[in-house]
């Protein structure tokens, strides 16, 4: 019974193309989740449970920037509407919170859905629909496929350009290449896809390695930290979620291990750990000298215009100005701009044609170029490098401007520079 | 060796708090036969409570005793509410309330602290103790947790085995009948099994806390070790909860320390499904096994 | 199993036969008439009630209280997704491989874990079972992780739906996929500057006038360069902006293998509906081999040994068989239910049979009632119905969102706690006024 029903489903499917693709040369019918007045953009993202911690703030914060644009008239003359899914961060719920935003919001377009998982569960179906599935908020680099998954457009760069950035600069640095360095991740995908990163840049020479699971974060890391410990370790590359990092700093300084830390740039939010660690003192004592990669504006650079400019949005939404709803903005401004560049007939081919030809023409915090093209649909390409300093500050290391950038091919190799970004557009407006 | 040393010490001072759990399970199954998912729920709900207490007043030892009373409250608000009208329904009903209660009180903890984690303070040092010039895997905070908990069992088991409340709750366990008849107001001691309980899984909310991080799914993780640890001892047996409640401590300390994180819990599973499967009714227990 | 179902009287399997094909019917004609979001909680109440049918058994008829169909069903989930991108021939026999051979062996591999688990479960009373079975639950995804390579990890394996005849031309895994992607890196140079002026530090400047204020960002911006009301109704701005970006963009076309293609297939060729199709085919298969179970002999051989074990032995019954041929039956259904999870998600990951799924299928067997193979389908129902209802109850209400975000969740819960206390046997259990058959063991049951 299956097998017939499989057969009579792909007989019906290739009929179905052949139809359609006979009849796509007419008259175009309008895209879902667009009218002359609205556009309906879905996300899906983990509101409540375990995971919700932080990434719940970064749709709030998109939303006060949507609100923002709606009030000063929309974009070319439409007003966004903005339906958030909580998927409690299972894929079986992301699959269904993304149906319904496909079958019953009738969305447009998804923006920032998070988790790499999650997003697997879901990305054929959304590439089938044609529907832009803009910066989606994961550094896995298995989305980066234009072929594959065309409609499918990654933000923030990979994992494993991180981990390739940070072997080079480590590599390129007398004091840090002369320590002893270990390796600490969170077990899965996180962790696999630093270790290619690190693998594929040739650093494989670590005194010791530890992980952990995301369930353990309750527990305290008393075993990974004797086990560094134990090896001698100078330098600790950490990749791990911010409330890990928070624990693995309480548990360090409790057995008075101190070695140099780099940590993941999603995984070092000052905020969250300072509330993990009970007081902005105690978190910026712990996190003084530590390194991380970063490819936005420092979020306490507030004499930068993006940086000012979106603290007062999400501050006078009553919302905490952390990198959470920072990362929000960011993407909800950027998304705002790639609709507006799609031109007033928007439709999804058009809204794609805009991403892949005009992102060198979008605005953003981000430090490092924005690329994307009809063959690469990673967006931003690399990272600065930063060291919190005892008021708990990142301050950038090197020249001024220096990035470190390469495409997102495994193979790719990094490349030292400056870059400048340019200035926002008039009043943050699209 | 040092490591080993270190590995056992860390182990020991987590294994504490995974007993005081697993004992906070056991009590109520020996009152009420039923095993409360919500535990978990009911520790996380009063920490919090204990941390807002100490925000306020800035007093730790304050903070506890509120939320040992607020353990107390909610263990009986379970009973009452929930559980003593559930008797009615077969074990799995009873096992699936506890859940519907462990959901809810997540939910009501986020609407009132907000889901991030928190910082819950110490009442004493967290940094590691120096002996011979180095410094060991054990904190004066640790060894604090390590004696509170020796103190609770040992107070529980003198409650529970020397005065006539705890052998009135273990009569009307095991024999409600005959209970009843001898004078035990059996559904009296099932409220106090869960109160007890409810006040013992708050000590081990607040110990446990300033270790790591608050917030409402922080524990959920020890919902199994502890359901682990309390069945392999034999859900009866105070002895049993809290021997293998500081033995998974141990065992994942070490399995960490000495491979990878990934095997902690692999190891976990594969020393659960050999000791039951030696001992079926756990290691503690005391009744006879089935005879079929 | 075999020989019971030849023991079972003609006239009783005919009338199963013809109720099992007219729900088929019923449920197929629903299927091709109702909104494809439907047909997609359709697919997933008859997925929850192809596992639950073996929850009965287990946790109703045979007493014994499972927290691991979970993984049970990861198993069946696994096995489907592995056969179907490895091979492309089924061995031996040798025929072309198609979607029945994964559902046959991931049915195979269901009844090997049932053996093994229930050789181990049956052994265990009550509360040392549901550890035993929570313990699988938890470490079903560490196994995962453990072998990224077969098993894909975290990210778990990507399956092609619907199901390609023959297997799958191309199965490659995530890293080879990643390294697919050309190395295409000469336009990071022109992005580079070499050096710039040490005062220009961080960004560009901007003037004064071009910042938002808080004000405004409270109110927007009003000013004359914006649109008007009436403009943004009407939907043709005097003033759109035209400049050549924009006329660019809309001039040059994306690759023709890409979205144009896609788009067309998927706006015709209803996932959902084919998801369902294949969800209730089997619900209806696996149904139709319950309700012969159950009615027939081995059904009271389970109450039987559950009621009184010494008593089942003493009339030539084994318990422990009949123990483990329960976990048995209810492993094979979990792996049928965890092979349709796979189409229907169009992947299978850890985080996708995780413990949250176990407990799931025992709160909706509870819920809709232990004890029949209704309940099992009510519970079902519920399980997809309950989640969605909550959402629209607890909907945005203009609270803050620390209160909309947490509100379904306490309704569920309340929900679950609110339906045992007013049905503890379930809703089937309150509509038949409790099924006769299962009061006598509760006193035992609770002890």
């Amino acid at each position: 019974m299956i097998r017939t029903l499989v057969v009579r489903s792909l007989a019906v499917t290739t009929s179905v193309a052949v139809v359609a693709v006979g009849a796509a040369g007419a008259a175009q019918a309008a895209d879902p989740g667009v009218s002359k007045t609205e556009i309906v953009i879905g996300t899906t993202t983990p509101l409540t449970g375990p995971a919700s911690p932080g990434y719940k703030d970064v749709p709030a914060a998109a939303q006060v920037y949507f609100d923002y644009v709606n009030k000063s008239g929309g974009i070319n003359g439409r007003q966004i509407k903005f339906v958030v899914k909580d998927d409690k961060y299972s894929p079986a719920e992301t699959v269904t919170k993304t149906n319904e935003l496909i079958l019953i919001d009738k969305a447009f377009m998804l923006m920032g859905a998070l988790g790499t998982a999650n997003h697997l569960a879901v990305v054929d179906e959304i590439n089938k629909q044609g529907m832009p599935d803009v910066f989606i908020n994961t550094g896995a680099s298995v989305f980066d496929n234009a072929k594959k998954y065309p409609t499918t457009f990654p933000f923030f760069p990979s994992y494993q350009l991180e981990a390739k950035v940070m072997s080079y600069y480590i590599k390129n640095t007398p004091d840090l290449a002369s320590k002893k360095r270990c390796f600490m991740y969170q077990e899965g995908e996180f962790g696999e896809n630093a270790g290619a990163g690190f693998n594929a840049a040739g650093m494989t020479d670590w005194s010791a390695q530890a992980s952990y699971l995301p369930t353990q974060i309750a527990q305290g890391f008393g075993a990974q930290v004797t086990k560094m410990k134990a090896a001698g370790c100078q330098l600790v590359v950490f990749f791990g979620v911010t409330s890990a990092t928070a624990v693995l700093l309480k548990t360090a300084a409790a057995l008075q291990f101190k070695p140099t830390w780099m940590v993941t740039s999603v995984g070092s939010e000052p905020t969250v750990i300072a509330g993990i660690l009970g007081s902005s003192a105690t978190a910026k004592a712990a996190m003084d000298g530590m390194l991380a990669p970063s490819f936005l504006t420092p979020i306490t650079d507030v004499g930068n215009p993006y940086v000012s400019q979106m603290k007062t949005l999400v501050e006078a939404a009553g919302l905490q100005w952390n990198f959470y709803t920072y990362y929000g903005v960011t993407l909800a401004y950027v998304t705002s701009q790639a609709i507006k560049a799609a031109g007033p007939n928007l439709t999804r081919k058009g809204l794609i044609n805009a991403l892949q030809t005009q992102s060198r023409n979008f605005k953003s915090p981000a430090s490092v170029p924005m690329n994307i093209t009809a063959t690469s649909h990673q967006g931003l390409t690399g990272y600065w490098i930063g060291r919190y300093d005892s008021a708990g500050t990142l301050v950038r290391l090197g020249k001024p401007n220096e990035v470190y950038i390469a495409g997102n091919a495994l193979s790719s190799k990094v490349k030292v520079g400056t870059f400048r970004p340019p200035a926002p557009t008039r009043k943050l407006l699209p | 060796m040092d490591t080993f040393v270190n590995f056992f010490l860390g182990g020991f001072a987590n294994g504490a708090v995974i007993a005081l759990m697993a004992l906070a399970l056991v009590l109520v199954w020996r009152s009420s036969r039923v095993v409360n998912f919500a535990q978990v729920g009911q520790a996380m709900f009063t920490s919090f409570v204990g941390l807002t207490v100490v925000d306020l007043t800035g007093s730790w030892i304050l903070g506890l005793v509120i939320a040992i009373a607020a353990g107390a409250v909610l263990g009986l608000i379970i009973h009452f509410l929930v559980m003593r009208p559930v008797r009615r329904a077969d074990s799995s009903g009873a096992i699936i309330a506890t859940f519907g209660v462990l959901i809810a009180l997540q939910a009501l903890a986020a609407m009132i602290w907000g889901g991030d984690p928190r910082a819950y303070p110490t009442p004493v040092s967290y940094s590691g103790i120096t002996v011979f010039g180095r410094v060991i895997a054990i904190t004066p905070y640790d060894i604090f947790v390590i004696v509170a908990m020796v103190i609770l069992v040992l107070i529980l088991t003198i409650v529970l085995t020397r005065t006539k409340l705890g052998l009135s709750m273990r009569a009307s366990a095991f024999n409600p009948e005959v209970a009843r008849l001898s004078g035990v107001r059996v559904s009296r001691m099932l409220a106090a099994g869960w109160i007890i309980a409810g006040m013992v899984g708050a000590v081990a909310g607040v110990l446990v806390a300033p270790t790591a991080t608050l917030s409402p799914n922080s524990f959920d993780i020890f919902l199994v070790f502890a359901f682990t640890a309390a069945v392999i001892g034999g859900l009866d047996s105070l002895v049993g909860a809290v021997t293998f409640g500081i033995g998974t401590g141990l065992l994942l300390s070490l399995v960490t320390g000495y491979s990878d994180a990934s095997n902690a819990a692999l190891v976990a599973l594969i020393l659960l499904a050999l000791n039951l499967w030696f001992k079926p009714e756990g290691a503690f227990n005391h009744h006879k096994a089935r005879s079929v | 199993m075999r020989d019971l179902m030849l023991r079972a009287p003609g006239s009783r399997f005919a009338i199963h036969a013809a109720v099992t094909v007219a729900i088929w019917a019923v449920l197929t004609w629903l299927n091709g008439s109702i909104e494809p979001q439907l047909s997609y909680y359709l697919a997933l109440a008859a997925m929850y009630a192809t596992a639950m049918f073996g929850m009965t058994i287990l946790v109703g008829l045979s007493g014994q209280v499972s927290l691991g169909n979970g993984a049970l069903m990861a198993v069946g989930g696994y096995v489907f997704a592995l056969t179907s991108m490895k091979w492309s021939t089924v061995p031996i026999i040798g025929v072309p491989w198609n979607a029945v051979w994964s559902m046959v062996f991931a049915g195979l591999g269901g009844v090997i874990a049932g053996v093994l688990i229930g050789a181990l479960g049956a052994r265990l009373r009550g509360p040392y079972l549901a550890g035993l079975t929570l313990g699988i639950a938890v470490g079903i995804p560490t196994i995962v992780n453990r072998f990224p390579a077969l098993l894909g990890g975290d990210e778990g394996l990507k399956l092609i739906v619907p199901y390609p005849e023959g297997g799958y031309p191309e199965a490659i895994s995530q890293q080879e996929a990643a390294e697919q992607v050309p190395a295409d890196d000469a336009f990071l140079d022109e992005f580079l500057v070499e050096e710039l002026p040490a005062d220009s530090a961080t960004s560009a400047p901007a003037d004064s006038g071009d910042l938002l204020t808080p004000e405004e960002a409270v109110s927007g911006v009003e000013s004359g360069d914006l649109l008007t009301p009436e403009e943004a109704v009407s939907g043709v701005p005097t003033d759109a902006p035209t400049d050549a970006a924009t006329d660019t963009a809309l001039v040059v076309d994306v690759p023709a293998d890409g979205v144009d293609a896609a788009a067309a297939v998927g706006s015709d060729f209803v996932l959902q509906q084919w998801q369902a199709s294949v969800a209730i085919a089997v619900a209806c298969i696996v149904g139709f081999l319950a309700i012969n179970l159950v009615s027939g002999r081995q059904g009271r051989v389970w109450q039987a040994v559950r009621d009184d074990p010494v008593a089942a032995a003493v009339v030539g019954i084994a318990p422990a068989g009949a123990k483990v041929s329960a976990f048995v039956v209810s492993s094979l259904f979990a792996a049928l239910a965890g092979a349709v999870l796979a189409q229907i998600l169009t992947f299978v990951g850890a985080g996708a049979f995780g413990l949250g799924l176990s407990l799931s299928l025992l709160v909706g067997v509870v819920l809709g009632g232990r004890m029949s193979l209704a309940g099992a389908a009510i519970g079902a129902v519920l399980l997809v119905w309950l989640p969605e209802l909550v959402d629209t109850v607890s909907g945005d209400r203009g609270w803050p969102d620390q209160i909309t975000n947490n509100a379904p969740n306490l309704l569920y819960g309340l929900l679950v706690v609110v339906v045992v206390l007013l049905a503890p046997g379930g809703i089937m259990g309150a509509v038949s006024g409790g099924w006769a058959r299962v009061r006598p063991q509760r006193a035992r049951e609770t002890r």
